[in-house]
């Protein structure tokens, strides 16, 4: 086994890591930027080093100071986690080279898959089924107009290095093609560096399916099942699953072995995940992530394969110790993301202190959180704090469970996911799994303001409460006129002195 | 001792008698478990428990968490609302009296000048007591004759502010806030 792991991340992925080396008895060795001094992931780890102040450019993309702390901590393996530099074929190399085993797949597979258009043109090959498209970038409108028709409207612009949602422009007819190439390559060169645009098919309201796969070195490989994610905000997965409502044993067959097509065409060696969008029984690849997904957690519930430990022993040069047909999928398991942004401002990312935390328990949850009582959310990272996962024997149990947890779940200080995820998981179309990416735009009173007149009572109630214990407790600070501060929430009380029930 | 609750746009009344709330609507009554430390607490509404969570933050004002949702509400007691709130929609004057002034308190803004023509619930001036703003609002349209304060001044319960023409169509004071 790996003597020490360096963990080039932070948040709950860096502590989910951490967690996995503990138990295989690694040496974990964590960084941190200024701001994630006293962050769950530093303390959770053997080791800590701080790389750099707090906006990611300065730390967590630092490869160089990245690469000092393994040579003075004498980190023999380094885990990249999912995002920052994660899917850097060129931090891949830079941690090889100085001698540390990188835990994921090789440069050269990151770099297949890092390149859409290539990566199309590898699964054609392959004979994985990619959506229609055009065979390369499109230079300009003649040539894209050209490969419009043929691919037939509506068609979808995307930046060949891109990935979310950067780039990409959905173009209805023929008369905004032109307008439409020229915005998405300025937004892919703003974001990537790299003008190039493909055209696709674009897929009205399809689902999101990705299917986990897992190799070792020793040309073992295996697919863990499928996920599905339908439910996003601009591309962002906000609700996950395993398995698909939609997916039976023929189907999941047919998709995992595709999965396996485009894995073995690349070679991959660890954690990965094949994403396709799915739609009337008919599936596309859409992209290989190369390293593991936020949403891991509900494949390891149903499979009860621990997918960390895996990339570890893999890393290690371990073999995996069970085949395609030891794998079978038990139950149901959901995943929320929760973070702080605010449902009902168009998913608006706050910050601010988290005043209180306190995590669901109880049978069948998971939380893998990156917060405490205390953290300061601040602007400089993504705004996930935590995931919270339930398991179900079935998947109305699942969703059963899920609203039960979080129905414990609190988090006082900043807004969170949360009512948006107790809406989801009382809504009709999602309990009959009736899903498809396009399912908040769909259902817009998920993300209505809307307060209930239950929530408004119990809340007054409670208000009237402290402020008649404070009446008794101060009596010699008399009358106790409201404060400036809340004025404005009495002026929407509707400008009139009546009592609004 | 009654109680007005401003919560998200709304606003509550309760009263609270020997620890106990009645509930709007159904008539349940609410009390709060025996005190806690630490934010966490439990409402009993009826035989209901709620865990909701309290932060003070100011005066009269607490972050309230229920369901996942915090909300910033601000408490004013009968003593602390029935002040600003004289001379508002509960008691309209007759039309062509001068607006005078509810409450004692400091003006903090005129928004109208002499000879305007004013049109009905607009803004005229504010005035502030007991640390709440209330913006006093035409009744009904028409034209102010002339004003009797600027913003800074301080007004006692009952002074005029500003008067308005009498050929004009009635005036009035408007509510307060």
């Amino acid at each position: 086994m790996l003597e020490s792991v360096l963990i080039a991340n932070r948040g709950e992925i860096a502590l989910r890591i951490v967690r996995a080396c503990r138990e295989l008895g690694i040496r974990s060795i964590a960084v941190y930027s200024e701001a994630d001094r006293s962050a769950p992931h530093v303390l959770a780890a053997d080791e800590a080093y701080e790389i750099g102040p707090a906006p990611s450019a300065e730390s967590y993309l630092r490869i160089d100071r990245l690469l000092e702390v393994a040579a003075c901590s004498g980190a023999r393996a380094l885990h990249p986690g999912y995002g920052f530099l994660s899917e850097r074929a060129v931090f891949a190399r830079a941690v090889r080279d100085a001698g540390l085993v990188f835990i994921g797949p090789k440069p050269a597979t990151i770099d297949a898959m890092g390149d859409k258009v290539r990566a199309r043109k590898l699964m054609q090959e392959a004979g994985t089924p990619v959506i229609p498209g055009s065979p390369g970038p499109v230079h300009d409108p003649a040539e894209a107009r050209r490969q419009a028709r043929e691919i037939g409207y509506p068609v979808l612009l995307k930046a060949a290095a891109g990935g979310g949602g950067k780039g990409m422009r959905i173009v209805e007819e023929p008369d905004g093609l032109e307008r439409a190439l020229a915005a998405a390559r300025r937004e892919a060169q703003a974001a990537f560096a790299d003008p190039a645009v493909y055209l696709e098919r674009y897929l009205d309201a399809p689902r999101h399916i990705e299917v986990q796969v897992l190799g070792d070195a020793h040309g073992n490989l295996v697919h863990l099942g499928e996920r599905e994610c339908s439910i996003q905000r601009r591309h962002q997965k906000l609700v996950e699953e395993s398995p698909s409502a939609v997916a039976t044993p023929g189907l999941r067959a047919r998709m995992g072995e595709a999965a396996l097509q485009a894995a073995r065409a690349v070679g991959y060696v660890g954690a990965g995940t094949v994403e396709f969008l799915y739609i009337d029984g008919d599936y596309y690849f859409l992209e290989m992530n190369t390293r593991l997904q936020v949403e891991h957690p509900v494949t390891e519930l149903v499979t009860g394969i621990d997918l960390v430990e895996w990339q570890l022993r893999i890393a290690a040069g371990e073999a995996l110790t069970f085949a395609q047909e030891d794998v079978r999928l038990n139950g149901h398991a959901i995943e929320c993301r929760i973070t702080s942004e605010d449902p009902f401002q168009g998913f608006l990312p706050a910050t601010g202190r988290v005043e209180v935390l306190e995590v669901p328990a109880g049978a069948g949850v998971r939380w893998d959180g990156g917060i405490h009582a205390g953290f300061e959310v601040g602007r400089h990272y993504d705004p996930l704090l935590g995931k919270l996962v339930a398991w179900g024997a079935d998947r109305p149990a699942a969703v059963r469970r899920m609203a039960r947890a979080l129905d414990e779940l609190v988090i006082v200080g900043v807004p969170t996911s949360v009512p948006f995820h107790h809406r989801v998981m009382r809504h009709e179309a999602f309990r009959r799994g009736d899903l498809s990416i396009r399912f908040l735009e769909d259902h817009p009173e998920l993300t209505a303001e809307r307060i209930s007149p239950e929530t408004l009572g119990v809340v007054a109630a409670a208000a009237a409460l402290l402020a008649e214990g404070e009446r008794r407790h101060a009596p010699a600070r008399g009358s106790r006129a409201p404060g400036r501060s809340g004025f404005s929430a009495w002026r929407r009380a509707g400008g009139t002195w009546g009592v609004l029930p | 001792m009654r109680y007005y609750i401003a919560v998200a746009g709304h606003v509550l009344e309760a009263e609270v008698d020997g620890g106990a709330v009645v509930m709007d609507g159904t008539g349940e009554v609410a009390r709060l478990a025996p005190e806690r430390e630490g934010p966490a607490m439990s409402l009993l509404v009826g035989n209901r428990p709620r865990r909701v969570h309290a932060l003070r933050r100011a005066d009269a004002t607490w972050t309230i968490h229920y369901r996942g949702r915090s909300f910033e509400v601000e408490v004013a007691d009968e003593r602390a609302w029935r002040i600003p709130q004289a001379g508002g929609v509960g008691s309209p004057v007759a039309g062509r009296e001068p607006l005078r002034a509810p409450m004692p308190g400091l003006v903090l803004r005129v928004d109208v000048e002499e000879g305007q023509e004013v049109a009905e619930g607009q803004g005229l001036l504010i005035v502030e007591a007991m640390k709440m703003e209330n913006e006093l609002r035409a009744r009904a349209s028409g034209r102010i004759r002339r004003l009797h304060v600027v913003a800074g001044a301080s007004v006692k319960r009952g002074d005029v502010l500003i008067e308005f023409e009498q050929d004009d169509a009635p005036q009035d004071e408007g509510g307060g806030r």
